[in-house]
């Protein structure tokens, strides 16, 4: 019996080695594509602080427009749930989309704090808004006196400000994240572009039911120094400028009414920014303003929203801008619009790449353009007949934000690795495609359904996905707005260059 | 992260609702101290970033909402101070103290401490005049010197740094010998005192007092040894069964602490819910009065199972085995054996005296197996919900293809054990023992 067992183990060791050589095989090989799964447990339920009646009453974020990661790997999320509107629960929410209401207006829910950070493992780990800057009578909470109305998207800078912008009323502002427990509330306000209210149109600010005023994204002024439209997202440079040579510099997607990146820079490390320059207008074919995958380089899709919607700064020096409603994204030099000094400056900057996700039937894309996506959207329809037109169909909005994996640094601008990966949030299609830059693929997607819509609610669908962030240790992060209402975490689970997280740093940044 | 919910809960009970949006962040947002230890022939130096997060209660003078960094001096020295009674660097079993120390703020910015040398050489460089750095936005770098007798002395290390935090503050210290590769180690303030490059004695010691307590401490693994041995009357019976579980465990702990167990979300759950459905159908089989003469193949098997879930546990300590990686791991081994040994001396006696007057037979063994299966059944559905809820990996070509190798090997590595098994049996006849040998079976 006993020689018997010992040929049993001897057989099972003899088997067990000959799966470690083919394991160790298959995941040593580096031309595999990175693949992607939901942590469902991720964020943790948020507080529920008790009141002064008795009752827990845990935050709801509301819309989740905007997501950014930090050098510590904390994932701030920019929230519309205090937005202005009805009353629930004895406190004035908003009756507007960006409010809590319907399902979100349990028993005693409350509106999360505007900023909401998590650490990595879902915890939160911060929550905070600026009351001390509202007057007390004002009965929204406050928020909305001073932070950008339509809560729009955030990023965290080298030096760790949070710079938050908003599609609404005309302006970006600065934070400091670590300050206001020490020296209160009001110091957590640093600077602003922009004058809140005032916009760069020509058109008066609309108004209605929303008692906050908007900046009118019919209008296309795109002339102002000092005042924005409605700039749904930032960037800023750690390096030195190319016109200043001064690090810092702040890069603004001032989308909706215009149609513009806007670069301001500062001579006093961060203090107070100047307007440098600009490039960027609306697109016209024909002498009408229109949206097309034709449209001229250099110009974005003129109506729909977000045009551009994102800008992001790439470890090759360049910007990435998403023009939305072409479903594109147009790569430009820094140094585009230097220096823009003229009255009514629209000067319009050759891309140096652009890349189409998809191309729209019936649309020429312009020559030497990237069309990326189409060879498996075609795939799509061979899972499903009909997937590849469904995808095409919707022809607005399929590069809604950007950002880079993996990112080794939290600042794609400098990060040292390959960023082999663009992460595209879809928002039509409820997806996040991955795009191979080497190959212009769409090789995989965040989505449980794979290269397929995937809307819904489950961990792993999506309904509005609206931003993304990746992190350090190559974690990506997608906020959902409007319907949605969530930030979902994607772990990675298998990649030639990173797997899993073992080979990110040990403490989740670089210093 | 328990420590970081009852910290949280009661800053939570302590503000109160009404102040809640109007406060900063209740946790620090950088909370990982990074540095690095390096053994010079008659000295080590110690390099360490603090985020200021962490130093509150130091007094940096302020300019506006940023620092103002020429002031800065006597408050640097006053954290230094601070800094190098809670950062303690020991030699065998003496405690350093510094010869020379040194500090500077930098801002969030500043890179220097991706490497030792550029550290060192960041910490005494003056900062430009021009540096901005907010308020709670930045770090305090230091450098300590402790003269020390021998470089291949025991270096340990404690912290005890942001202690009321628990777990929450992390110290990532890499640690560079005079001679051989550098190491890097996790450390909080539950970790006391850890030795940075231990001996393999000591390294040893350690790893058999975890696996001791791994076992004693792990419910559902000394329920699946109880569902072994209960139909057992004699210990020399329950050998081959308890060897094969040795064996099992052994594999798969081996094998994953070298990398080669799979990756992703879904295999933790995986194997916990594997481990119950082990118990389940151990218990299961105790009760239908199945034949115990191949129980040692279904032991081993399980085995593989359960080493997977004692590497889980192992996982997060192998960083402070220093260079004695296998010999660590044997010693875990030798742990676990030396707990299930424990378990069995009281198990067997215990079952011995339980099955007897209305127990005896087959009815003590039925009840006892009951009360474990009906436990295993609800951690099993516990976990099979927990796994249900995780995704599995997008089926990719790749993906599919090293399932199938999987389970291609494993075909094999049955089917090639079973035949040998047979081949073995029918070449030496007189040297197999039957399986029951030293088994009471009247009554199983």
């Amino acid at each position: 019996m006993r020689a018997r067992q010992l040929a049993f183990v001897g057989g099972a060791v003899l088997g067990l080695l000959a799966i470690c050589g083919w394991h160790t095989g298959v995941w040593a090989d580096n031309n595999q594509q990175p693949a992607f799964q939901v942590d469902p447990d991720w964020p943790k339920p948020l507080p529920a602080p008790v009141g002064n009646d008795g009752i827990a009453h845990p935050w709801v974020q509301g819309e989740v427009a905007g997501s950014c990661v930090d050098m510590h790997d904390n994932v701030y999320t920019f929230n519309r749930g205090w937005e202005v509107g009805a009353t629930v629960n004895g406190t004035l929410q908003g009756n507007e989309s960006g409010a809590i209401n319907g399902n979100d207006a349990t028993a005693s829910a409350i509106p999360s704090p505007p900023i909401v950070a998590f650490d990595r493992d879902g915890n939160t780990v911060a929550g905070w808004g600026n009351p001390a800057l509202y007057p007390a009578t004002q009965v929204d909470g406050g928020y909305a006196s001073y932070l950008p109305h339509g809560a729009h998207g955030c990023y965290v800078d080298y030096q760790g400000y949070i710079w938050v912008g908003g599609n609404g009323d005309g302006i970006v502002q600065k934070y400091n994240p670590s300050v206001a427990a020490q020296m209160g509330a009001a110091a957590t306000f640093v600077t602003q572009i922009g004058t809140k209210g005032t916009c760069d149109t020509t058109a008066p600010p609309a108004s209605g039911a929303n008692p906050f005023t908007s900046c009118n994204e019919t209008n296309d002024a795109n002339t102002s120094h000092t005042l924005l439209n409605e700039p749904p997202d930032i960037a800023v440079d750690p390096l030195a400028d190319p016109v200043t040579h001064t690090p810092g510099s702040v890069y603004i997607a001032d989308g909706y009414g215009n149609h513009r990146v806007v670069v301001y820079t500062t001579a006093d490390g961060g203090k107070t920014y100047q307007y440098n320059r600009q490039w960027g207008t609306t697109c016209m074919i024909g002498g009408v303003a229109t949206n097309s995958q034709a449209c001229p380089a250099g110009t974005f899709g003129a109506t729909g929203g977000g045009h551009p919607h994102c800008v992001v700064l790439g470890n090759d020096g360049n910007v990435y801008v998403c023009d939305r409603p072409n479903s594109r994204i147009q790569v430009f030099d820094r140094s585009c619009g230097a220096p823009s000094t003229t009255a009514t400056p629209q000067p319009l900057c050759a891309p140096k790449k652009i890349i189409n996700i998809g191309l729209n039937a019936g649309q020429t894309p312009l020559t030497g353009s990237v069309v990326v996506g189409n060879n498996a959207f075609q795939n799509a329809d061979e899972a499903i007949p009909g997937a590849q037109e469904a995808i095409l169909a919707s022809l607005t909005t399929r590069a809604c934000d950007i950002d880079f994996w993996p990112n080794d640094d939290y600042l794609a601008t400098r990060s040292p690795t390959s960023q082999k990966i663009i992460v595209d949030v879809d928002l039509g299609n409820d997806n996040t495609w991955l795009i191979d830059r080497a190959t212009s693929m769409v090789f995989g997607a965040l989505g449980v359904c794979g290269i397929l819509p995937c809307p819904g609610h489950n961990a792993g669908h999506f309904a509005f996905g609206h931003t993304t962030a990746v992190d350090s240790q190559g974690d990506i992060y997608v906020a959902e707005t409007i319907t949605g209402r969530r930030v979902q975490k994607f772990v990675p689970v298998q990649n030639g260059n990173q797997n899993g997280h073992q080979n990110g740093n040990q403490n989740g940044n670089q210093q | 992260m328990s420590t970081y919910r009852r910290f949280a809960a009661a800053w939570l009970l302590c503000v109160g609702f009404s102040s809640i949006v109007a406060n900063a962040h209740d946790l620090p947002l950088d909370r990982t101290m990074n540095g690095f230890v390096k053994i010079e022939p008659h000295q080590a130096e110690f390099v360490i970033r603090v985020p200021l997060d962490l130093l509150l209660g130091v007094p940096f003078p302020l300019a506006g909402d940023r620092y103002n960094v020429a002031a800065s001096g006597p408050a640097v020295a006053t954290a230094l101070k601070f800094l190098a009674s809670t950062l303690r660097l020991w030699e065998d079993d003496v405690r350093l103290e510094p010869s020379a120390v040194a500090g500077r703020l930098v801002p969030l910015s500043d890179r220097s401490f991706g490497d030792y040398d550029q550290a060192v050489a960041g910490v005494d460089q003056p900062l430009a005049p021009d540096t901005v750095i907010g308020f709670q936005m930045g770090y305090l770098d230091t450098h300590f010197s402790f003269p020390i007798s021998s470089p291949n002395s025991v270096f340990s290390i404690e912290s005890s740094l942001g202690a009321e935090l628990g777990d929450y503050v992390q110290l990532a210290v890499r640690f560079i010998p005079l001679d051989g590769p550098s190491r890097a180690m996790l450390l909080n303030g539950a970790s006391g005192r850890v030795a940075l490059d231990p001996p393999w004695y000591q390294a040893s010691a350690g790893f058999v007092r975890l696996g001791i307590e791994h076992i004693l401490s792990g419910v559902d693994h000394l329920l699946f040894l109880l569902c072994l041995i209960i139909p057992f009357r004699r210990v020399r019976g329950l050998i081959p069964v308890i060897t094969a579980f040795t064996l099992g465990h052994s594999i798969t702990l081996i094998g994953t602490a070298y990398g080669l167990a799979p990756a992703g979300r879904w295999f933790p759950p995986f194997v916990e819910t594997l481990i119950a459905l082990s118990i389940f159908y151990m218990a299961l089989e105790n009760i239908v009065g199945a034949s115990l003469r191949r129980r040692w193949i279904i032991a081993g098997l399980f085995g593989l199972v359960h080493g997977f879930g004692f590497a889980d546990t192992l996982s997060e300590q192998l960083q402070f085995a220093g260079s004695n990686l296998l010999i660590s791991l044997l010693s875990f081994n030798i742990g676990i054996e030396i707990g299930q040994l424990a378990v069995l001396c009281a198990f067997v006696p215990a079952l011995a005296l339980l099955f007897r007057g209305a127990m005896s037979g087959r009815m003590g063994i039925i009840v006892v197996s009951a009360i474990v299966a009906h436990t295993a059944w609800h951690w099993m559905l516990d976990r099979a919900d927990i796994l249900w809820k995780t995704p599995w990996p997008q089926p990719t070509g790749a993906g599919l293809m090293t399932l199938a190798q999987w389970i291609t090997a494993l075909a094999l590595t049955i089917g090639v054990a079973m035949l040998l098994a047979k081949w073995v049996e029918r070449k030496w006849p007189g040297h197999v023992l039957p399986a029951e040998s030293g088994i009471d079976t009247s009554r199983s």
